[in-house]
């Protein structure tokens, strides 16, 4: 065919032609929910990232003059029972507290996604053997196991900024299966649609089949699924330190900071100590779960706005 | 030249049941299909839902590994071949399907959709691909702004200017035509037929056409196949099987044709009894249960397709 009509096609413009990311990114914009996510998720890096390096304060400095001070312009978070300044801590905390949900969700779901659509793809014996896998660590008891790992790394002593990555790796290890299974029901049914004949009979290579044509196809609910998750997750590393098996004092996190809250006094006497991580927590999950929500409509062509 | 040669093909879906999901049985859906297709002609695949001739199509393209036979495509015996020469070959093959809805993934704009099939075969990069795209785009009939939309976004027949254009972005030899114009609205349906007609010509296509409107069959083809319950009972030259019908099942389909003049008399012939479970075979004649002309024969001995003078035909009552 080349021969026959590739000199009377005129000369086109690309310019307009658009790549499906762009459209999607177009489509992203128009929504001001998942926008407003978006910056509040921003802004929250932003802080984590440069509020300790502004901030004349350290994480661990204390200033034993002005215990549990109220907020006032030298603090303006107040202070700490051991006079740590509430608000660098917190910049610290954003940092742990994100990067430990956000590598626990890129582990689920890379995990989770890949032995999923491999699962779902295959099918039959491999199928099996992964469904099995899933439902192994789907019935692990979280909390019991949880604690004797804790226990096991105190008797091993592992140093506190390491403990920082078991966590990590542990919520991502054991929150992968429910996304395995959701990737390899949409793949099985996928596997089956007419479109993906279309590509066989193209030759395509299973590798890109998988990752080009179904994993694509089920990106909505690995982003429903992941943004859920993060939420989980920053929660589930605030429990965790409660148990002494997250991170430990003196480092801080936004789960272990609203810890204090379980003091009577300091609920009632110190709201400044609990109030701002909480609501970090609360911002941040909202903000996720807002453009998790925008991304998978952006990323959906059936949806029109 | 013949293009396509197919010798002996069977598909057999396996039955599972019982303990352990053990194969209990075969579902014959192709059973002992032999064919030629001539380069740049077109054949007319026909019967009624359920006999084979999607399996057919399909099987033919590998897209069903064959139970049995040869598919011969320009003298390769397409069965024999390993997964990567395969592939390589699946450019010269291609197959346009019947549900324009199903066959488009709807993750992907138009443009992406024929670009993909173009990056498979590395056939064009960059803006060699972009006009390629484009003028694909154009040979379906389809315009350039078409490019960034959605396969929801277009109608059923714009849909199936769509899986056309990704059929020939890799410049295949062979199309396999699955029903495509049935999900079609009659209006849609002869703007399709007519495309394909057209890009037959320009880019010397040879078609496999898979159908159960006859009407259409006799516009598109050269040569028509009638297919019941997995085999071909008749084959002829299009013109040849519309006129002198043989097996009494073409001629019953025939019959079936509307004929848009209300002042002529209809002679209908209706088939009576059930369609034979693909399953569970009759020793004899497949048609045998439902043949206005059965005789004890019928019942006892397979018919095999013979010729007889530019005619094929399996039924004992035409020697």
């Amino acid at each position: 065919m080349e021969a026959k009509s590739i000199e009377d096609v005129r000369e086109l413009a690309t310019e307009d032609i658009m790549s499906p990311w762009k459209l999607a990114w177009r489509r992203l914009k128009k929504n001001k929910l998942a926008m407003l996510g978006l910056y509040i998720l921003a802004i929250m890096v932003l802080l984590s990232v440069v509020g300790p390096l502004v901030s004349p304060y350290t994480m661990e400095q204390m200033d034993l003059s002005n215990i549990q001070s109220p907020p006032s312009l030298a603090h303006p978070m107040g202070t700490d029972e051991v006079g740590r300044d509430v608000m660098t801590r917190l910049f610290y905390a954003g940092r742990i507290s994100l990067s430990v949900g956000l590598f626990a969700v890129v582990i689920s779901v890379v995990i989770g996604s890949v032995l999923g659509g491999i699962a779902g793809y295959y099918g039959g014996f491999i199928d099996s053997l992964i469904m099995r896998i899933v439902d192994i660590f789907m019935s692990f008891p979280f909390l019991p196991l949880l604690i004797t790992i804790a226990a096991v790394m105190s008797d091993w002593k592992v140093p506190p900024q390491y403990r920082m990555f078991v966590v990590m790796i542990l919520i991502g290890i054991l929150s992968w299966p429910g996304l395995a299974r959701i990737v390899r029901g949409q793949i099985l049914s996928l596997r089956e649609q007419e479109f993906m004949q279309a590509a066989e009979a193209l030759g395509i290579r299973d590798r890109r089949k998988i990752f080009r044509h179904l994993l694509p196809n089920t990106y909505a609910s690995i982003i429903v699924s992941a943004t859920l998750d993060l939420g989980s997750a920053i929660l589930t590393e605030s429990s965790l330190s409660f148990l002494g098996l997250g991170v430990t004092p003196p480092t801080p996190s936004w789960g272990q900071m609203v810890q204090v809250a379980r003091d009577l006094y300091t609920l009632q006497m110190q709201p400044w100590l609990w109030i701002p991580p909480g609501i970090c927590i609360f911002l941040t999950v909202m903000a996720i779960n807002l453009f998790g929500d925008g991304l998978r409509d952006a990323l959906d062509p059936r949806l029109k706005r | 030249m013949e293009l396509l040669e197919v010798k002996g093909l069977k598909k057999y879906f396996p039955v599972k049941g019982g303990f352990l999901s053990k194969t209990v049985n075969y579902v014959k859906a192709v059973d002992g299909v032999s064919f030629n297709v001539k380069q740049g002609k077109t054949l007319g695949l026909v019967g009624e839902s359920g006999c084979g001739k999607s399996t057919t199509g399909r099987t033919i393209l590998r897209l069903y590994e064959p139970t049995e036979g040869a598919i011969y495509f320009e003298g390769i015996d397409i069965v024999t071949l390993d997964k990567e020469k395969l592939r390589a070959k699946r450019k010269d093959m291609q197959i346009i399907f019947q549900d324009p809805y199903a066959s488009l993934n709807p993750r992907l704009t138009a443009g992406e959709i024929i670009g993909r099939a173009i990056d498979i075969h590395n056939i064009a990069r960059g803006k060699e691909r972009q006009r390629r795209i484009l003028q694909l785009l154009d040979v379906v009939g389809l315009k350039r702004e078409h490019y960034n939309r959605y396969p929801n976004e277009f109608s059923g027949g714009q849909r199936q200017r769509i899986g056309i254009a990704r059929a020939l972005a890799v410049n295949p030899k062979l199309i396999v035509c699955d029903e495509p114009i049935s999900a079609l609205d009659v209006s849609i349906q002869a703007q399709i037929i007519n495309l394909l007609k057209d890009i037959q010509e320009q880019f010397h296509l040879t078609y496999v056409f898979i159908a159960h409107n006859l009407a259409v069959v006799k516009h598109i083809s050269d040569d028509v196949a009638v297919m019941y319950l997995g085999k071909i009972v008749e084959m002829a030259e299009k013109d040849e099987l519309f006129l002198r019908p043989q097996h009494p099942y073409t001629a019953a389909l025939l019959s079936a044709i509307p004929i848009p003049d209300p002042s002529k008399k209809h002679s209908r012939i209706r088939l009576e009894g059930d369609v034979p479970s693909p399953i569970n075979l009759p020793p004899g004649c497949r048609f045998a249960t439902r043949c206005p002309e059965r005789t004890s024969i019928c019942d006892e001995v397979e018919p095999d397709l013979i010729d007889i003078g530019g005619h094929m035909v399996a039924c004992h009552h035409r020697r």
